[in-house]
């Protein structure tokens, strides 16, 4: 008999904000970027981080993992790595005689929780087709049978500083993650100043030791985040606001959106898709339970909506060279437009 | 020869005395029987008299009985005595024991015009006593005063003299004015500022902000709510009214305004400062009633936000 539904909202809470307190413990700077890397574990989504070298993304990622408990998995993106280099890998055995191996997607099996892609943007498109269906289907055929990954998130990374050797992620693939986290060098001159000199962030292994082992059941999150999504209400208010939303990114000029440098009505080209809107509210009703809410306010839209909405943008492609920009204008400018109640509900009303 | 004349001597002083004592009665009667002006009232002044002028009299007189005056004794109205002329007489009589009191009221009226002051007078009258053993008078003096001519030198003088008329000087009433237009515009201002503070019409500049507008709004919302019973139908009202307040923020803030834009907005908008903790508390309400599923007293809630709303008002209005 499973316990009372409160009680293991409650209980699953105290886990998670468990998880932020540890991995906060030995990753300074990046709280916001932990939230929303639990809020993504907890609406089972997949994450692309983006950020330059060296601000600790991989660190932050094997914190994560060795808090969420499973096996964790990773591969590099180079421009030679081909599909197969996931699925197996061939090798001389003792005897001289030619192995096979399974690769690093299928090694674990369903204890799979995190796959890292380290600069999944330096694999070619190859490699992108199959990691995508994977993320999608969480599931893979190979040596004649079928492998399943049903707790598998991918977690991969992209470098946009080098643009050398590197294949750009295509819409449609940027879609399948939930949501693009930008990871970026803290601001604070006192926490700039203990990265440099406090030596126990120069040991990423040990430092990463350091978090506390299967702070979650890794193998229990998608059957808690079902229970969790289904227990979390949204009103017709916010419903009407979402869908306002939804609208705005594709037509932001009609609900007054505007730009600064330039014209909004040219930029977007398309808007979020309906997958993208699905995982907004997703990642929103995490944020609503993190926050000891049962019902979703604009608030935990906003929580999310950058991170989960701005890869999605795809934008005309004289403006593709400045998304980041962009992108961050756009969305911070529907949320400070697109208003909430909305007056044409109260006429409605 | 002693004693022969000493009673002659008492002899010839109780005759004296005895005649004394007669003579001394004798004038007693004779007074009290007299008759007199117990009092003689005449005009005021005996100068600045004019032609036309009225001067009156008041005699009191007191008769002692049997004597009377007859009514023909006294002067008849209507007679001139060098251009004096009585205009009027009234006589009333006050019958006692032994006397009888007449007070006359006699009105004169001046009739000449000289070229220069002179003097006249009201005449002299007599009045006859009977009813007595022998006929009997008082009189009652005349009274002299000085006439003045109305112009000196004739008319032809008044002619050289004369001069347009002039308008009588003015009382010199600017400070009253000046302090009467200072009160009026305190008035006028202060009425103003009422109107300002308080007034929910669009009669005045800045008095239409976004605040105001959904003050009114929320008034008449209010007022419908109290008569819908329904819980949908009030939810519905509770709702509108919530977007009332949210453009009026939303207009002020200059863009979509949330829970976490309130330090922002109030740094924007320093009248709303003293809001502070009121406004918190309304994202906090507006949150559970747009958002949570909860069920709450919507017409307690609209009736909170008009509340509200003439608070964000004053602070809107800078008052």
């Amino acid at each position: 008999m499973s316990p009372p539904l409160d009680a293991q909202l409650t209980d699953m809470r105290s886990h998670a904000l468990k998880l932020e307190t540890e991995v906060q413990n030995v990753i300074v700077g990046q709280d916001k970027a932990i939230r929303l890397m639990n809020i993504a574990i907890f609406a089972r989504g997949h994450v692309l981080l983006d950020g330059g070298v060296g601000v600790g993304k991989t660190t932050l990622l094997q914190a994560i993992a060795r808090g969420i408990g499973g096996a964790y998995e990773r591969i590099e993106g180079t421009v030679d790595l081909m599909p197969n280099d996931l699925i197996y890998h061939t090798f001389l055995g003792p005897d001289g005689r030619p192995q096979i191996d399974e690769g690093p997607l299928l090694r674990a099996g369903e204890n799979l929780s995190v796959f890292f892609f380290n600069e999944i943007n330096r694999a070619r498109p190859q490699v992108h087709a199959l990691m995508l269906r994977v993320m999608a289907e969480r599931h893979v055929s190979a040596f004649k049978k079928e492998y399943r990954m049903p707790h598998m998130i991918v977690f991969a990374d992209r470098n946009q500083v080098e643009k050398n050797e590197t294949f750009e992620i295509p819409s449609a693939a940027r879609d399948r993650f939930m949501m693009e986290i930008p990871i970026e060098i803290p601001t604070d001159r006192d926490m700039k100043k203990s990265l440099v000199f406090n030596t126990k962030f120069q040991h990423a292994e040990k430092l990463t030791q350091q978090v506390e082992s299967n702070i979650l059941k890794f193998d229990q999150l998608n059957a808690f985040s079902d229970l969790l999504q289904n227990h979390i209400k949204s009103s017709d208010v916010l419903e009407e606001y979402a869908i306002d939303l939804w609208d705005a990114t594709q037509h932001p000029e009609k609900f007054g959106v505007k730009m600064e440098s330039v014209d909004v009505a040219r930029v977007i080209q398309t808007g979020s898709s309906p997958r993208g809107m699905g995982m907004l509210l997703k990642a929103a009703r995490v944020n609503a339970w993190l926050n000891n809410r049962d019902s979703m306010f604009p608030e935990d839209i906003h929580a999310v909506f950058h991170e989960v909405i701005s890869h999605r943008l795809v934008f005309n492609s004289m403006y593709e060279n400045r998304r980041t920009a962009l992108a961050r204008e756009l969305t911070a400018n529907i949320m400070s437009t697109v208003a909430v109640p909305s007056p044409t509900f109260s006429k409605v009303a | 020869m002693i004693k022969p004349i000493s009673k002659l001597c008492a002899t010839v002083i109780l005759l004296a005395g005895l005649l004394a004592s007669f003579t001394l009665q004798a004038a007693e009667e004779v007074n009290a029987k007299a008759a007199k002006v117990v009092s003689l009232t005449n005009p005021a002044n005996t100068y600045g008299v004019q032609i036309g002028d009225k001067l009156s009299r008041k005699i009191v007189l007191e008769v002692p009985a049997p004597f009377k005056i007859a009514d023909g004794a006294f002067p008849k109205k209507g007679s001139k005595t060098n251009g004096v002329e009585l205009v009027e007489i009234e006589v009333q009589t006050d019958q006692q024991k032994d006397v009888t009191l007449y007070t006359v009221n006699l009105s004169y009226q001046t009739f000449t015009n000289p070229s220069k002051p002179s003097v006249m007078q009201l005449p002299a009258e007599k009045l006859a006593l009977t009813g007595g053993a022998k006929a009997e008078t008082l009189e009652v003096p005349a009274w002299g005063f000085w006439l003045s001519p109305i112009v000196t030198g004739g008319i032809e003088t008044a002619q050289k003299n004369i001069q347009p008329e002039a308008a009588p000087p003015l009382v010199d009433d600017r400070a009253h004015k000046t302090r009467f237009a200072l009160f009026a515009s305190l008035l006028a201002a202060s009425l103003i500022a009422l109107l300002y503070m308080n007034a929910d019409g669009n009669w005045l500049p800045f008095m239409g902000g976004a605040f105001a507008k959904a003050h009114r709004q929320l008034k008449r919302l209010a007022k419908s709510s109290g008569t819908k019973t329904a819980a949908e139908e009030a939810s519905a009202l509770e709702k509108r009214a919530l977007v009332y307040i949210h453009q009026a923020f939303n207009q002020h803030f200059g863009a979509n305004m949330f829970a976490r834009d309130i330090e922002p907005f109030v740094a924007k908008r320093s009248s709303f400062k003293k809001m502070k903790a009121e406004i918190a508390q309304f994202f906090d309400e507006s949150n559970q009633s747009l958002y949570s599923i909860e069920p709450r007293d919507s017409q307690k809630i609209i009736q909170d936000l008009a509340n509200l709303s003439r608070q964000l008002r004053a602070c809107e209005r800078g008052v």
